[in-house]
């Protein structure tokens, strides 16, 4: 085959901005390449380290370093993060209005306050961003983080693998070669990576981790240990708020032993003061699971991803919490190979991206050829998962598969898509259903229906499926009623930096917008029970706001958008009313006149 | 027979074979290559498997969307299309046991035509008996040993596979690829045990 050289793209004297962010679940931190500088931003306090932490106080809202000396800071949220790999669209928090909002909702407000930060910085705006995400965290999980930061008005460039990034930076600072195991414990999240690193590729041969095991689950341990050992206090009996306070207090009590190896205290409990002392071996035996538990991880990837300790040129620690020094003894012992820990663990993820995050918006001289840390798959007849993408294949990437149906004259196909290791799929992670309608009626197998599940180089998924008979492609996005698909949100970030004035200006555009197409993608969802439902007068004026609203979607206008969204929101009250009376008489088996 | 095809930018007609328009140098996504064509090497069961990762990097470096970040949608499209294939293909290629099938399916030799169960008794006794003693096995010592036996016996094996290719005896071929695939498959499970 003839290779053909391409020109560098876009390759301007002017380089255009591109924030790396690290977004930490106990600290977040922006850096930025310019031209041949790069440098850490600092916020208004001078500081680097931002702490993750929202208060909704009193009509405001505070963040990060503006809490740390305040009287409410045990009232903050703390490690949102940790909340994305669960449901993350559950309102579970009160913002300062007390609406309810959900960890993405808290996380978006985080990230306007850094976007904030750093135009405050660099004096000008700033739209371009690469984020990093733990390497374990699922495809649900990584939309997520993507939504929030979509809705914070950030176009978000690329989503990288934090200990990636990190051997990123690594590599290009000490200007690196060779394989080396990535070893990353952040504040709530763990990952392993082993990585090649040669002339313009940094390639991941493998990862793993634990999205739950952190800073925060040794600080936990250490506490309750600490004080059933030395105080007889139950931690578990204290105050949701004062176990919190002792907790946090136990942080930087596990700080300290970086520098000292006996540790005497005051601490005050339910207002009474104690005194505690405490040992490094103490500190050290208390731990000692938890490491044990990452070391474990670590020789298991070794083990899958058939490489051996002497290949390996070194070892990488990163993420606050690897300054324990348990760890780095722990790793020497075991592995007896190098350890490096000649960069700052908590600053060298966001400098990774911000570096790749310039290459991407200036040309890339790098590649980044990473991997998805965990298998996709269907579920299948009995509830089991059938992989289709297994753990730690290169991203992106693309697999087709072909389905069929099973009963005759059978038109539609529903599929379950699941992430995770485990072969029953209750136990792995349900990423969504997506139903394949239109399939012209035929005996049952015959209808041949190939499906491509892909995962981008952001290790979002994307699904298409056509009928191999007729040809039609149809592009099947997954998702519930209520969300849209990160496609529509990028195009209506991307719409929204063109046509805003201001930021916040932009921000209400962008919300707008989101609200009007979830809620144009609801009735579209429901549109079968409005025809069975409403009478022919509240059916066209349902129909008429429907297409008034996506006309003025268009004009980017946010009031008209707004004011559209409430007229088809009222022409739909008759239809909800009679949905719940049908669905009351489905429950009692008579209609709601009857009940009184 | 190859086709040339147009190139979704200048209209310049684009040997199928190349990923890039020699015209305009804008990316191509081509339909109709096979893994081996796509990797542009050689379709033979033998690979090189460094020269292979030379092969793949190399056309990463080339297509991989971090380079097409700045471009089009279009462009970015197409190269995490290309760049997705490409990696599929790798991975195809990079197994012994999907580079055989691979193979076969591009001689024309379909699993159809023969019969799906393997009936080799002579082969499921030496399959059975292996697995057996892996789980059996309790010592360090003796998982180690059986894993040298195991990596025998693929060796063997896959000797075995490249002489049925080339004696184009694919009846063969796609019978001991079956054992390979057992053979692999149990190296695998005592590995993480």
């Amino acid at each position: 085959m003839n290779l053909i050289n391409i020109k560098e793209p876009n390759l301007e004297n002017d380089s255009k901005l591109c924030i790396g962010i690290d977004f930490g679940t106990t600290n977040s931190v922006c850096s930025v390449k310019l031209n041949d500088d790069f440098i850490y931003i600092l916020d208004k306090s001078g500081k680097e380290l931002i702490p993750t932490i929202v208060l909704y106080d009193d009509k405001e809202k505070f963040f990060g370093n503006d809490i740390l000396k305040g009287k409410k800071y045990f009232d903050s949220i703390f490690s949102v993060k940790r909340k994305f790999t669960e449901n993350y669209d559950k309102k579970i928090y009160l913002n300062e209005r007390n609406n309810k909002i959900s960890p993405v909702d808290v996380s978006k407000d985080f990230f306007i306050y850094i976007k904030k930060i750093c135009e405050d910085f660099l004096k000008q705006k700033i739209f371009d961003c690469v984020i990093t995400v733990p390497a374990y965290f699922d495809e649900k999980a990584r939309s997520g983080i993507m939504k929030a930061a979509f809705m914070a008005g950030f176009r978000v460039r690329r989503l990288i693998n934090e200990p990636t990034a990190a051997a990123f930076a690594y590599g290009l600072e000490k200007k690196k070669r060779g394989i080396f195991f990535v070893y990353d414990l952040g504040g709530g999240t763990f990952d392993v990576s082993l990585l090649k690193l040669s002339d313009g590729i940094f390639k991941v041969i493998g990862t793993s981790g634990d999205p739950n095991l952190g800073g925060d689950d040794f600080d936990v341990l250490f506490t309750k240990w600490a004080l059933e050992e030395k105080l007889k206090i139950d931690l578990d009996n204290l105050s949701e708020k004062e176990s919190l306070r002792i907790i946090k207090h136990f942080k930087l009590i596990k700080e300290k032993f970086a520098n000292t190896n006996h540790i005497s205290e005051e601490l005050n409990i339910n207002n009474s003061s104690k005194k505690i002392t405490i040992n490094i071996e103490e500190f050290h035996s208390c731990i000692e699971p938890l490491v044990e538990k990452t070391i474990q991880i670590a020789s298991k990837l070794l083990n899958e991803v058939d490489t051996t300790i002497d290949e390996i040129d070194g070892f990488i620690l990163v993420g606050g919490s690897s300054r324990i020094e348990l760890i780095s003894k722990k790793l020497k012992e075991i592995f007896g190979t190098q350890i490096f820990n000649d960069v700052n663990p908590d600053l060298v993820v966001s400098k990774g991206a911000a570096l790749h995050g310039y290459e991407l918006l200036n040309g890339s001289k790098n590649i980044l050829l990473d991997v998805t840390p965990l298998s996709l798959g269907i579920e299948t007849m009995g509830g089991l998962m059938e992989k289709i993408i297994s753990r730690n294949s290169p991203i992106p990437v693309i697999k087709e598969q072909t389905f069929t149906t099973y009963e005759n004259g059978q038109t539609a196909l529903k599929i379950k898509i699941l992430q995770g290791e485990r072969e029953t799929s209750t136990n792995n992670r349900n990423l969504g259903e997506f139903t394949l309608n239109k399939i012209s009626p035929k005996p049952a197998g015959i209808p041949r229906i190939k499906v491509m599940f892909s995962l981008d180089a952001d290790g979002i998924l994307f699904v298409t499926a056509q009928d191999e008979e007729t040809g039609n492609e149809s592009e099947i996005s997954i998702k519930t009623n209520e969300n849209l698909d990160l496609a529509e949100m990028r195009s209506i970030v991307e719409s929204s930096i063109i046509n805003a004035k201001d930021d916040i200006e932009q921000r209400m555009l962008i919300e707008s917008k989101i609200k009007a197409k979830s809620f144009l993608n609801e009735i579209e969802s429901i549109k079968t029970e409005i025809k069975l439902l409403c009478n022919k007068n509240d059916q066209e004026n349902i129909e008429k706001n429907i297409i008034m609203l996506k006309n003025t979607i268009k004009t980017n206008n946010c009031d008209m958008i707004n004011e559209c969204i409430e007229k088809l929101n009222k022409s739909t009250e008759s239809f909800a009313q009679k949905k719940i009376e049908k669905d009351f008489s489905q429950v009692l088996g008579k209609g709601i006149n009857e009940l009184s | 027979m190859v086709t040339s095809h147009i190139c979704w930018n200048c209209k310049n007609k684009v040997d199928p074979k190349n990923l890039f328009c020699s015209k305009c140098n804008k990316i191509q996504l081509p339909k109709t290559l096979n893994e081996f064509e796509l990797l542009g090497i050689e379709e033979i069961y033998n690979l090189n498997l460094e020269f292979l990762e030379n092969r793949y990097l190399k056309l990463q470096k080339m297509v991989h969307p971090d380079k097409f970040s700045n471009l089009s949608d279009k462009e970015i499209k197409y190269s995490t299309l290309l760049s997705s294939m490409i990696n599929d293909a790798y991975q195809k290629l990079e197994n012994k046991n999907s580079r055989a099938n691979l193979i076969l399916t591009l001689r024309g030799f379909t699993k159809e035509s023969e019969s799906k169960s393997y009936n080799d008794p002579e082969v499921l006794e030496e399959i059975m008996n292996i697995q057996n003693r892996c789980l059996e096995t309790d010592s360090l010592q003796s998982k180690k040993e059986i894993l040298k036996e195991l990596d025998y016996k693929i060796s063997n094996t896959s000797k075995g596979i490249s002489e049925s290719f080339d004696i184009e005896d694919y009846k063969n071929a796609y019978k001991l690829n079956i054992k390979l695939s057992y053979l692999e498959k149990i190296k695998n499970n005592l590995k993480m045990l």
